[in-house]
């Protein structure tokens, strides 16, 4: 009798070890974002997923129940860092799509494999990371920083 | 025992794992962590504003208004140079009126909108003697004006047919071989609003006024009645690496012989003449930034 419970927990733990660390493998997204009304109240979302697919810069929570997606704006390079202003993005959430009218706003992105320093700052941006502010139209604060976790051309 | 004592102290490992592996420490299926000024708040309590019905992001200032009826398309229907489509719904650019971009150059190929035909066949003759032989698919266009060449050997004449404009095209000395958006490491660049010169010389945020806020004023320029204030074109920007690669330094617009140069979205920049670069006025071709004279 004891010798079948022991297989039993064995084989329950070992199932659960496979999940545990398959989770832990699979929820790497460590972007941060930071939303800020402007009446004050902040929303902070961590483990947000960050994706460059299509030339659009998309940001999931981590629950994929969310995602902002910036498909245009103007970009150049400084140097290694692509720098952006964003000019269009939308929010596809709860089922529905809607425009999000940006203001203003800035997307540092180091697409490299080694930390860059931004132009006359003393900030450096991880490798295959994002660094990003922004203010909507109705003044809205949003930054974003984290890894990228997916480039797809 | 003692290997299921081991294997109870590796469940106990692995707890923390998993805790840590499940975004904002939420219950169920909501992933984030509310928090009201970077206070901690308790990973349980749903964020002040969260949207009802559910996780995402917090956009309720900036979407709601989307979902109202918007009243602002009837007054289109009362614009001037409607003639043709007063029974129409307005839904097109062909009633809007003119913004003015008729009298400026533009920043494109220059030759948009203003009934000239580039003849394709005369791009890229070199003159390096002077002389502007006709070129094939050229005739009847009445150009036998020479153009001034500065010795670059990087100018191209641009005949335009119907009439005697001729247009110097300075190709640029860095990324004239780079092809298209080449000096942009091949990514398309596009202005975008609310930035002076689409933020093609910096992100100066455009204000209420239409100046640039916070951006030092480089003069002025007054062309067709208007009048153009020009900034300073901020470091690193696209517009400093154009500047940099025809080795020109901006100067306060205003001035006698200088380089004026007309960017995307009614900016313009000034600049003093070099050997790469005559004084005059052109546009910039943000693709190649190519300066072509106006």
């Amino acid at each position: 009798m004891k010798v079948r419970l022991f297989r039993f927990l064995t084989a329950t733990l070992a199932a659960f070890a496979v999940f545990t660390i398959s989770v832990t493998l699979a929820a790497r997204a460590d972007g941060t974002a930071r939303i800020q009304q402007t009446n004050g109240t902040v929303n902070v979302y961590p483990g947000v997923k960050i994706q460059i697919i299509h030339n659009t810069l998309a940001m999931t929570t981590a629950d994929g129940s969310g995602t902002l997606m910036i498909y245009r704006a103007a970009c150049a390079y400084q140097g290694d860092v692509l720098v952006c202003l964003p000019t269009g993005a939308t929010l596809v959430q709860g089922g529905s799509v809607n425009p999000i009218r940006i203001r203003q706003g800035t997307v540092y992105a180091n697409l490299t494999n080694e930390a860059q320093q931004l132009s006359l700052s003393t900030m450096h941006i991880p490798a295959r990371s994002i660094v990003m502010a922004l203010t909507t139209q109705k003044g809205t604060y949003v930054t974003l920083s984290g890894t990228i976790d997916k480039v797809k051309k | 025992m003692k290997r299921l004592a081991a294997l109870l102290a590796l469940v106990t490992l692995l707890a923390p794992m998993t805790a840590s592996a499940r975004p904002g420490g939420g219950g169920g299926g909501r992933g984030f962590s509310g928090g009201g000024g970077g206070r901690p708040a308790p990973a349980a309590r749903p964020a002040p504003q969260r949207p009802s019905g559910g996780g995402g992001f917090n956009f309720n200032n900036d979407v709601r208004p989307q979902q109202r009826p918007q009243p602002q398309q009837h007054p289109q229907v009362q614009r001037p140079n409607n003639n043709a489509n007063m029974n129409r719904p307005n839904n097109g650019n062909g009633n809007r009126p003119n913004t003015g971009n008729g009298n400026r150059p533009n920043t494109g190929n220059g030759d948009r909108g203003n009934g000239n035909t580039v003849n394709g066949g005369n791009k890229n003759n070199n003159n390096g003697g002077n002389k502007n032989n006709n070129n094939g698919g050229n005739r009847n266009n009445g150009n036998n004006n020479n153009n001034t060449n500065v010795n670059n050997g990087n100018r191209n004449n641009v005949n335009v047919s119907g009439n005697t404009v001729n247009r110097t095209v300075v190709n640029n000395p860095v990324y004239a071989s780079g092809g298209a958006w080449g000096w942009n490491h091949g990514v398309a660049w596009a202005p975008a609003p609310y930035y002076w010169g689409g933020g093609f010389w910096g992100a100066m945020a455009i204000g209420a006024t239409s100046a640039a806020v916070g951006a030092a004023v480089y003069g002025s320029i007054v062309s067709n009645n208007t009048t153009y204030t020009s900034y300073q074109v901020q470091p690193s920007s696209p517009g400093a690496t154009f500047l940099s690669s025809y080795q020109l330094t901006q100067v306060q617009c205003g001035g006698s012989n200088q380089v004026v140069v007309y960017g995307p979205q009614n900016s313009v920049i000034c600049a003093n003449p070099n050997n790469l670069v005559q004084a005059g006025n052109y546009t910039l071709n943000t693709e190649t930034l190519t300066l072509t004279s106006m």
